[in-house]
């Protein structure tokens, strides 16, 4: 028994900070997210694999995703071909909703809802599989809903299909273990972008998303071919992805040059690449190259060669200049504490924190300690600058 | 460190004057103009400087107008007891500065042991306290207070909060709380229009699902019209149809019936035509074309000319004959005139010549003369000749002519030959005979050729006489003949006959050809006549026996008949080809009692239709309307367009919010870390402030704040006041509070007097008292000098300095 587990295709994903591309670049990127589904469903029929799993996210935008569901069905038509069934259910990001779903799929598609349910098939090996799983039919559940899915069931093979984060309170959280005590022999889950696998034997697996939509989600994308036998299961990975983002640290010096980064830089992009690049140690260059990098000009330079690789975003980290500290570290550590508080952030300024962009911003795990280099690398710039 | 004495070179209207200070405070008291301000500057200036020349600072260098001596000296009293000498004098800059310490001369940079890092302008921001100053309070804020009680503190503490207020300073180019132009306000501004824009899109889902179900409804709308709007344009068509039919039917149904007659038969009706249009066409033809008749003088012609039919033919025939004849008398009598004039030339030339003489003959010549003349024998000779000649060229008349001149020259030639001959052989007697008289031989001889010629001249003239008379007399007798056939007038008197015998004839001829034609016409009319009258009789017959036919007293009434019976056949011809024309509309149009009922029903059906046909373009307009539209949902680039540009806001606004942030925090970081460094100086300096804010106003306000950068107090019943609310005293007594409590919080850090300069001018009694109360307070570890024109009480007296005593 063969199928594909694959999740978070966010078709329609709009990308950011692109505008430095070609425009040619852009609609590919764009498309980037179609094209990494059309793999996806290309390897099913190439493969021959009896079912395809998406585990959630399928669309990005839910308003319009009229082109989405169009393409999906076209693709769906050609599994229908091929024999192949789809299990699908919906994520927090296209949650099921009335007059979301306009475009009828074809009978060889499943679309889970909104409590747990098994649909059973027999593989062409003859093995019975049962495939359990929900959809979202609001943006965030709170209940832990792996609790309502049913036993190991009656089948050979039994699958369960969950769009949540571990102990995620907004997207039906869950722990491993509440897993584990189902007894199934697969979790195909999705939600969290970045590919894992949480467990093996039975495999709980994160195939992360297809194609990587910002410079954070870094690494080539894909999806899993997985292969039952004899009660094995074997997961291969298949790369989707068309644009692999990157991130890279160039530590510079002050014998460094426009001339000798440029240079550098484009080794760097050697290989196929989105590349966000941080300057290390920028306090070194001169004050004339540190302005011919924030005004741009190296990177928009730099695209102007034909490089395999695109570079996509330009950081410089600054680091403190330990001689030009006249101030006793300890103070700087006391007053870290005092000055940059989450709270007080919050407090800062209420209109800018009634900005959902910038609370949701704010709130996210990794924020302050972000927003702590941020701001040391800004005192460590003004410092070395002045 | 204390000021405990001043003594003054000169400056302004000091000169060598001294003060001694008491180490905890010193009130200074004189009226306006008492020198009080002097004072305080004087040591402003030793300490930090005189003024400079330029500008306003001019005024505040105060050199003294009646001594040359300019400067002075302080002596403060250090906490070790020490004593410190400032002398500062004229001299370049802001002065000649000199510094002991104990007596001794110690480095100008020595007086930071005195002034610290203080400038002129903090020490007067700080320690002086004048009524220019006190109203600075309403730009005081919290950063200001905050920057400048840490900006004492820490080591290179100044640059750092510059630095500190460059990041807020920056922070607030990219966002301000009340801005505008700022990116991330902007950005803000923007998400909110995007998602303004984006909210303006219907969800395509939704969209598509409302315009397909719209669609398949006017869709459905449309066929169903579309199936209503069939009939009753059919309907409506066939309705125009009869009313383009109504006129023929209307004529149809006036059609008045026809009677039933005897029918003329068209082979019967064809026969009276052509009968008709020949008896017409026979009455057109009935006079014939008339030859002119003869006139009387012709038939007469025409009869002499019958009854001398023959003898008439005859003259005709010899017409030429006569012709000829005159042709030869003419000839003749020219001739003759010619023979008569060579006859006279002869008697000219020869006068000796006679009628009487005649030709000697040969003989008598040669009797004359040996030689005889053989010329001349030749002339009849040649007549002969040029006779036969012309006998045989001319014609009849003529030529009979010429026979006898042939015939009478030859003659003549034989009988001349002899006379010669006789004449040769003769005698002198001869001459006289011969009519020669009375000439010689030698006249003879020679007058012998003219006489010949003479003599022959009158054979010629005797012959050609003879001929004409003959002609003459011929054509006398052909005169007669033709008076006799009346061919020629008797009173035509010249003899061209020929020419009237021509003019007769060519008359003769015509009237003959008349006559001739005259009578071919009227035979052949005659026959016509016949023929027609016979073909008249028959046609007549032919029409009467048609009329008769069909029982008709005339054949007017025939025509009548007929007439009749074309008008009804046209009339049936008509109905025929209406109801050929009506078809099968004739009994819809039957249904009609009249035009106005069925236009009335047209009419009706024409609103339907246009009713119908209105909604279906309507409908149709509608379709293609939702096609478009779903066209355009299918095509969501616009909506596209903004998903795009909000994600793309979004990754802005966290961008620019963390550059703000971590300018502001890297702002407070810097701060914070000042605060710490410097030992908390702020929080414990508004303390401090509140305490003396409390004291100053009995009470009354027992909190100072900061809100929004602007300073707000609370009264002791828990009233908030923003700044520009309270008193003018009020607010002074806030200044002086927080003044005081700043100073106070540095004093660890530097220690020089207060200068308070006559600051409470609007205060009343129990205010001044308490100002007073708490500059006791503070002077227990601040020295305080205290300008004032009002005499203070409840002061020691020691602690008073009365200017106007002194100056007295």
């Amino acid at each position: 028994m063969k199928f594909l587990h694959a999740a978070d295709l966010h078709l329609d994903t709009p990308f950011v900070g692109i505008s430095n591309f070609s425009k040619d670049l852009q609609t590919k990127l764009k498309e980037s997210t179609y094209e990494a589904a059309k793999k996806i469903f290309q390897t099913a029929i190439d493969e021959m694999v009896d079912f395809v799993i998406l585990a959630g996210d399928i669309f990005d935008d839910t308003d319009s995703s009229l082109k989405a569901q169009m393409f999906l069905k076209a693709q769906f038509e050609e599994l229908k071909q091929a024999g192949i069934k789809v299990f699908m259910i919906y994520g927090n990001h296209d949650y099921y909703r009335n007059n979301f779903s306009v475009v009828n799929f074809p009978d060889n598609v499943f679309v889970f809802g909104a409590t747990p349910e098994t649909k059973v098939l027999t593989a062409r090996d003859g093995k019975t599989v049962g495939i359990t799983g929900f959809s979202y039919t609001q943006q965030h559940i709170n209940q832990n809903v792996v609790r309502d899915y049913p036993e190991h069931g009656d089948f050979d093979y039994q699958i369960g299909i969950l769009h949540a984060g571990v102990a995620d309170n907004n997207y039906a959280p869950f722990t491993i273990s509440d897993l584990l005590t189902k007894g199934y022999d697969y979790w195909a889950l999705g939600h969290i972008h970045k590919r894992e696998v949480l467990h093996t034997n039975p495999t709980i697996v994160y195939p992360g998303d297809i194609q990587g939509r910002n410079q954070n989600e870094t690494t080539p994308k894909g999806f899993y071919l997985v292969s039952v036998t004899n009660d094995t299961t074997e997961l291969k990975f298949v790369q989707s992805s068309i644009y692999t983002w990157t991130k890279e640290s160039l530590t510079v010096d002050s014998q460094d040059s426009i001339d000798s980064l440029i240079a550098k830089i484009t080794d760097l992009l050697a290989k196929p690449q989105l590349l966000t690049l941080t300057i290390d140690d920028a306090q070194e260059l001169h004050q004339d190259v540190l302005k011919t990098i924030e005004r741009n000009e190296l990177l928009l330079q730099i695209l102007t060669f034909n490089t395999p690789g695109l570079l996509y975003k330009i950081n410089l980290k600054f680091n403190k200049n330990a001689q030009l500290s006249a101030i006793d570290q300890k103070y700087w550590d006391q007053a870290q504490e005092k000055a940059i508080d989450l709270d007080r952030i919050k407090d800062f300024d209420s209109k800018l924190y009634s900005s959902d962009v910038i609370r949701e911003h704010i709130n996210q795990p990794d924020f302050l300690k972000h927003i702590i280099e941020l701001t040391k690398n800004t005192i460590n710039q003004k410092y070395t600058g002045e | 460190m204390k000021l405990v004495k001043a003594k003054i070179y000169g400056f302004g209207k000091w000169v060598d004057q001294e003060f001694d200070f008491k180490s905890d405070y010193q009130v200074i008291f004189g009226s306006n103009e008492a020198g009080k301000t002097t004072l305080l500057n004087f040591i402003k200036s030793i300490l930090f400087g005189f003024a400079s020349g330029r500008g306003e600072n001019k005024f505040l260098q105060y050199k003294p107008k009646n001594s040359s001596k300019y400067g002075g000296e302080l002596e403060f009293l250090s906490d070790d007891q020490s004593h410190w000498l400032v002398k500062r004098i004229e001299g370049k800059g802001d002065g000649e500065l000199s510094l002991f310490h104990d007596g001794q001369h110690v480095p100008d940079s020595l007086i930071k042991e005195i002034v610290g890092s203080f400038t002129k302008d903090d020490f007067e921001n700080t320690h002086v306290f004048d009524d220019k100053n006190i109203f600075s309070i309403y730009g005081l804020d919290e950063n200001q207070l905050e920057t400048e009680i840490m900006s004492v503190g820490a080591v290179g503490s100044k640059e750092w909060l510059a630095t500190a207020d460059k990041f807020n300073q920056a922070a607030e180019t990219i966002y301000k709380k009340r801005g505008q132009k700022q990116p991330l306000v902007a950005k803000l501004k923007e998400r909110d229009d995007l998602l303004a824009e984006k909210a303006e899109f219907d969800n395509q889902q939704v969209a598509y699902k409302r315009v397909t179900e719209q669609l398949a409804k006017t869709q459905n709308d449309f066929d169903t019209n579309e199936k209503l709007l069939e009939p009753i344009s059919k309907k409506e068509n066939g309705l125009r149809n009869l009313d383009k039919k109504w006129v023929r039917y209307e004529q149809f149904q006036m059609a008045s019936p026809v009677d039933e007659e005897v029918q003329i038969s068209s082979e019967d009706w064809e026969n009276f035509l052509t009968d008709n249009q020949e008896l017409s066409t026979l009455a057109e033809t009935s006079t014939t074309s008339r030859v002119a008749t003869l006139n009387n003088v012709e038939k007469a012609i025409l009869e002499n000319y019958r009854q001398h039919q023959k003898r008439l033919d005859y003259i005709r025939n010899q017409k030429f004959e006569l012709q000829n004849l005159q042709f030869h008398r003419d000839d003749m009598k020219a001739k003759l005139l010619k023979v008569d004039a060579q006859v006279d030339q002869l008697f000219k030339d020869n006068p000796q010549l006679s009628e009487d003489m005649q030709p000697l003959t040969s003989q008598e010549l040669e009797d004359i003369t040996p030689e005889p003349n053989t010329k001349n024998y030749n002339l009849p000779l040649i007549i002969t000749i040029a006779a036969v000649i012309l006998m045989f060229v001319t014609s009849n008349p003529l030529k009979m002519i010429f026979a006898v001149v042939a015939i009478a020259c030859g003659v003549w030639y034989w009988y001349q030959g002899r006379n010669k001959k006789l004449e040769s052989d003769g005698n002198f007697p001869f001459l006289q005979q011969k009519g020669y008289l009375n000439l010689t031989r030698e006249n003879i001889l020679n007058l012998q050729s003219t006489v010949i010629q003479l003599a022959n001249f009158r054979t010629s003239q005797k012959s050609l006489v003879d001929g004409i008379d003959a002609i003459e007399v011929d054509l006398n007798k052909w005169r007669n003949i033709l008076i006799e056939l009346n061919v020629l007038d008797k009173s035509y008197k010249k003899d061209n006959y020929n020419e009237q015998i021509e003019k007769y004839f060519s008359n003769l001829d015509q009237i003959k050809a008349r006559a001739d034609l005259n009578e071919q016409n009227e035979s052949a009319t005659q026959k016509m006549t016949d023929n027609r009258n016979q073909r008249l009789q028959t046609i007549n017959e032919e029409i009467n026996q048609i009329v008769a036919k069909y029982q008709l007293p005339s054949v007017e009434s025939f025509v009548q008949l007929h007439t009749r019976q074309v008008r009804n056949q046209s009339t049936l011809n008509q109905i025929k080809q209406d109801k050929a024309f009506l078809g099968d509309d004739l009994s819809n149009l039957q249904q009609y009692s009249n035009h106005d009922a069925l236009i009335n029903d047209l009419n009706q059906v024409v609103a339907q239709k246009t009713e119908l046909t209105e909604k279906n373009n309507q409908l149709s307009r509608q379709m293609g309307s939702l096609k478009e539209q779903m066209q355009q949902i299918f095509d969501n680039k616009q909506y596209q367009k903004v998903v795009d540009q909000l994600a793309q806001n979004k990754t802005d606004i966290i961008e620019y919010y963390d550059d703000w942030l971590a300018k502001k925090l890297a702002s407070q970081w810097i701060k914070e870390m000042l605060n710490i460094a410097t030992e908390n100086r702020y929080p414990k300096m508004i303390a401090q402030a509140t305490q003396y804010f409390s004291l100053l106003t009995n009470k009354n306000y027992n909190r100072i704040d900061f809100k929004n950068n602007s300073i707000v107090v609370w009264s002791t019943n828990k009233n908030q006041f923003d700044v520009h609310e309270l008193s003018q005293a009020t607010t002074v007594q806030l200044y002086l509070s927080l003044r005081l409590a700043f100073v106070t919080e540095i004093s660890d850090l530097i220690k020089l007097p207060i200068l308070i300069d006559d600051a409470f001018v609007d205060f009343d009694i129990t205010r001044t008292d308490n100002v007073l109360k708490l500059i006791k307070k503070i002077a227990q570890t601040n020295q305080v000098i205290y300008v004032t024109a009002q005499e203070p009480t409840d002061v020691a007296y020691d602690h008073i300095l009365n200017l106007e005593g002194e100056n007295k």
